[in-house]
C-alpha cells in the first residue's frame, strides 16, 4: 500500500515547532501587556518584555520564583487563586504590584486557568493593566472636582451672605418707613391735639 | 593564557563526542553568564572559544536547533580552567536553565505534579540531548525522595553538575520544595551510569 505522503515526518514537525518557537518570541516582544505564566505552585515559569519592565526584574531573577514576591497582599493572592480556580477566569482585579526596587504600582489583574485534558490545572496566565497613569488622571480629576465643589460653596456662601446682608437692609428699610410713619401720625396727632387746645383757649378768650 | 589551559587538540577531542544538545542550552548558559557574571566575562568566553576555532554568535544559535554535545564540554572546560568556576557555578547555571526554556514551556502541563514530571523525564530529556537514556526508577512518596538514572551519556565532569541544578529547578516547578538533589553514581568515577537521588 502507497504511503500517505500527507503525513508529517519528524523533520517537518520540527520545522513547525521551530516556526511556533519565532511566532511565540515575536509575539512576546511586541505585546506591550505585561504577561507571565505560573506553574499551579506559583512558580514564574515565563515572562515577556512587558512584564520585565513592569516589574523592573530580569529574567533570570524572576524567573523560577515564586509570583508572591510580587504583590504586598498575599491574602489578597490568596483570594485570586481560589477565585481563578473556580471560574477558571478572573478580569480586572485591583491589586498593588510591588516591583523590584519596591515601588508599588496599581495593577489590573487578568487571570486564566490553564487545564490538560483530564481538566486538572497546569498553571495560569495572568496579564497585568498598569493602572498608575489611569489612576493619577482619576485622582487629578477628582481633585479638580473637590476643587470646583469648594469653589462653588465659596460662591454660594457669599450669596447666602449678600443675601442676608439685602434682605437685611430690605427688612430695615420697611423697619424705618414704619417708624417715619409712625412718627409722621405722631407729630400729626400732636399738632391735631395742639390746634384743639388753641381753638379752646380762643374760646375762652372769647 | 588559554593555551595553557585548554588546547585545541583538547577541544577538538570533545568535538568528537557523539550527539547533539538543544540551542536553548547554549542560550541559556549564555543568558546566564551575561546576568551573573557579567558582559566582560561573555566576551571573555567568547574570545577564548575563537582561539579554540568556535565562536560564540549569540544571534546565530537557535533555541531549537541541535548543536554538537561536545561544544558544551567546550564551554564547560572553558569556564572551568579560564575563568575558575566552581562547583556552585555550574550547579547554579543548571538551576537556571528551565526558566529560560520553551521546551520546559511546553512540558509544563506535567508540572502540575511532581510524580507527573518524574515519569515524562526520559520524554524531556530525549527533547533536549540525542544521546542518553533518562530511567525513571524509583518515586517514594512517604519517604520524600526519588531515584534517576542516566545511561550511555559522558560528556564532561561538570556537566554532572549541571544537571543537579536542573533536576533541583525541575523539581522545585513542579512544586517539591527544600530539594537537595546527589549524584550518587557517576562514569566519571567508575560506574557504568548516573543516578541522581532527589529529596525533598
Amino acid at each position: 500500500m502507497r504511503k500517505n505522503q500527507r503525513e508529517p515526518t519528524l523533520q517537518s514537525l520540527e520545522e513547525e515547532l521551530k516556526n511556533l518557537e519565532r511566532f511565540i518570541d515575536e509575539f512576546s516582544i511586541f505585546l506591550p501587556l505585561a504577561v507571565c505564566m505560573i506553574t499551579p505552585v506559583g512558580t514564574i515559569i515565563y515572562t515577556n518584555r512587558s512584564f520585565l519592565k513592569l516589574t523592573q526584574y530580569k529574567e533570570i531573577e524572576i524567573a523560577g520564583q515564586d509570583i508572591n514576591i510580587l504583590f504586598e497582599n498575599r491574602e489578597e493572592l490568596e483570594k485570586l487563586n481560589k477565585e481563578t480556580l473556580e471560574k477558571k477566569l478572573v478580569e480586572g482585579k485591583e491589586m498593588i504590584l510591588i516591583s523590584k526596587d519596591g515601588k508599588k504600582i496599581p495593577v489590573s489583574i487578568y487571570v486564566s486557568l490553564r487545564e490538560d485534558e483530564k481538566g486538572a490545572p497546569v498553571g495560569y496566565f495572568l496579564a497585568f493593566l498598569d493602572m498608575t497613569e489611569i489612576k493619577k488622571l482619576r485622582e487629578e480629576l477628582e481633585e479638580k472636582v473637590r476643587e470646583r465643589t469648594k469653589e462653588l460653596q465659596e460662591r454660594i456662601n457669599e450669596l447666602e451672605k449678600f443675601h442676608k446682608l439685602t434682605v437685611g437692609r430690605e427688612l430695615k428699610s420697611i423697619e424705618l418707613k414704619e417708624e417715619i410713619k409712625r412718627l409722621k401720625k405722631e407729630l400729626e396727632d400732636k399738632e391735631f391735639k395742639n390746634g384743639n387746645k388753641k381753638s379752646s383757649m380762643i374760646n375762652f378768650s372769647e | 593564557m588559554l593555551t595553557d589551559l585548554v588546547t585545541k587538540e583538547e577541544a577538538q577531542k570533545m568535538m568528537e563526542l557523539p550527539g547533539k544538545v538543544r540551542g536553548e542550552s547554549f542560550l541559556g548558559m549564555i543568558n546566564y553568564i551575561q546576568e551573573k557574571k557579567g558582559e566582560d566575562e561573555l566576551k571573555g568566553l567568547s574570545r577564548e572559544l575563537e582561539k579554540l576555532g568556535h565562536s560564540l554568535d549569540l544571534n546565530s544559535i537557535k533555541k531549537l536547533d541541535w548543536y554538537p554535545i561536545g561544544l558544551g564540554a567546550v564551554y564547560l572546560t572553558v569556564l572551568r580552567r579560564v575563568f575558575n568556576w566552581k562547583d556552585e557555578d555550574f550547579i547554579d547555571m543548571g538551576v537556571s536553565i528551565p526558566n529560560f526554556s520553551f521546551i520546559t514551556k511546553i512540558f509544563m502541563r506535567y508540572l502540575s505534579s511532581s510524580p507527573s514530571i518524574f515519569k515524562i523525564a526520559p520524554k524531556y530529556w530525549r527533547e533536549y540531548f540525542t544521546v542518553g537514556e533518562i530511567e525513571p526508577v524509583e518515586w517514594n512518596e512517604r519517604k520524600k525522595y526519588s531515584i534517576l538514572r542516566l545511561k550511555n551519556f559522558k560528556v564532561h565532569p561538570d556537566h554532572c553538575l549541571f544537571l543537579l541544578g536542573l533536576l533541583q529547578q525541575m523539581g522545585k516547578l513542579s512544586g517539591l520544595k527544600e530539594i537537595t538533589v546527589q549524584e550518587t553514581k557517576c562514569p566519571f568515577r567508575g560506574d557504568s551510569y548516573h543516578e541522581f537521588i532527589i529529596r525533598w
